[in-house]
């Protein structure tokens, strides 16, 4: 089962600008395969994103907006993307002037591969 | 007053949890646990109790209890949401759902389940209190609504005069100049009316609205398509949780203060910007919008929302 994902993880890492990808646990934000440089804390990344996951699909859902397909957060330092189907939650971390086009073209693709 | 546990009992109960996990005694030792500050030891008993108790609405209660005095009311909010599938009458969930929505500016949703929490418990003066307070809220945001419906009454009227002025005239009598300058008056009307600051967004294609909110969530200003005040006005409770989570998750990461958050749901896309100090900006979208033009958008749309605060300033 890890092959795919793992290539889909690999993909999405080698997009410039990417610091770090995740599949994670969306229920406990703990992380289930990660491709991350040394300098991210990937058990902080999982956490957090998947609890700002969690939190925004329910204000979708509670808005009538429909289910949350992705999130993209842009800090002053950088961006957080997830999309998520179920159970699990892609995440990307990347800097400010990643190719955010490539990165959320291949998180839709880790996603597909998740399915 | 809560009963004092006795040593004995305490040592009953972590026996019998120890003895058979599927016990109930996991509740009275959790809550024990939790009144002595062990909120942890508290919330890993408590859990561990539901795996095989999932439809204990005690054991669910006693959860939210946790989670509240954890600092998580999201959490707490969802466990008392599944106290009340299973015991639609508690007087402790319906208290903290009304509480919960109380504090997220929703004065009318936490009327209808402190209404429910009195009912049970008539004598507890910190429902009573909290259900007057919500119906005052009520009352006032009823107000503030049929103040902006009577405005852009008005508005609209007078934009019929200004019409009606210049088409008397007609073209021959100077008549341009008077459309223009019943327009110009119309277009000064505009911009005062909170509900339309974001107008000129309104010809683009995918804009389904925009919402300028206050610190605490309490709309300022716009208005989502034609979906009504009392949708715009919930919005601005309903995302205030994904903005704490926005700004936390920003912080925790050491990615500096967030800049915006882009939600793309089933039916629409939303873009969330911090402005000013604590003022946020909610610009919706149809799904079909692409991410750029939201971006852009959303800049747009935060210029407005700066020219109204600064009038309101002025």
């Amino acid at each position: 089962m890890n092959e795919p994902l793992r290539g889909a993880l690999d993909r999405l890492s080698r997009v410039p600008g990417v610091q770090g990808a995740l599949i994670v646990d969306a229920q406990t934000g703990v992380p289930v395969l990660t491709e991350l440089t040394e300098l991210v804390d990937g058990t902080a990344v999982a956490a957090l994103a998947a609890s700002l996951f969690q939190r925004s699909s329910r204000s979708a859902m509670a808005a009538d907006f429909g289910k949350l397909e992705m999130l993209q957060l842009e800090a002053e330092n950088g961006h957080v993307l997830a999309t998520g189907s179920g159970e699990l939650v892609v995440v990307v971390l990347a800097e400010l002037d990643a190719q955010l086009g490539l990165v959320r073209l291949q998180a839709r693709r880790a996603l597909e591969d998740l399915a | 007053m809560e009963k004092r546990p006795r040593p004995a009992d305490l040592q009953r109960w972590s026996r019998e949890v120890a003895r058979d996990p599927a016990s109930l005694a996991f509740l009275p030792l959790a809550d024990v646990y939790r009144r002595q500050g062990q909120r942890d030891a508290a919330l890993r008993l408590c859990l561990r109790g539901l795996e095989r108790h999932p439809d204990h609405p005690g054991a669910h209660a006693l959860l939210a209890r946790i989670y509240l005095e954890l600092g998580e009311r999201e959490k707490a909010f969802d466990e008392w949401g599944i106290v009340l599938r299973l015991d639609p009458s508690s007087f402790e969930a319906n208290r903290g759902v009304g509480f919960f929505h109380l504090e997220r500016g929703d004065p009318g949703k936490a009327r209808e389940y402190l209404e429910r929490a009195s009912s049970r418990r008539p004598d507890d003066s910190l429902t009573s209190e909290a259900l007057a307070m919500a119906m005052q809220r009520e009352a006032a945001a009823q107000r503030e609504t049929a103040a902006r419906r009577e405005t852009a009454r008005r508005e609209a009227a007078r934009r019929d005069a200004a019409r009606r002025e210049a088409a008397a005239a007609g073209p021959a009598d100077g008549g341009g100049q008077r459309v223009d300058a019943a327009e110009s008056r119309s277009r000064t009307a505009t911009r005062r009316d909170p509900a339309r600051i974001f107008e000129p967004l309104e010809s683009e294609t995918p804009f389904k609205g925009a919402l300028l909110l206050d610190g605490h969530g309490l709309l300022l200003a716009g208005r989502l398509g034609s979906d009504g005040d009392g949708r715009s006005e919930a919005l601005g409770a309903i995302v205030a949780g994904a903005v704490e989570e926005a700004a936390r998750t920003a912080t925790m990461l050491e990615l500096g203060g967030w800049r915006g958050l882009l939600l793309h749901a089933e039916d629409a896309v939303l873009h969330i910007a911090p402005l000013r100090t604590d003022n946020v900006l909610i610009l919706a979208a149809e799904t079909s919008a692409p991410s750029g033009w939201v971006v852009r958008s959303a800049e747009a749309a935060a210029e407005l929302a700066s020219g109204f605060l600064g009038g309101e300033n002025e």
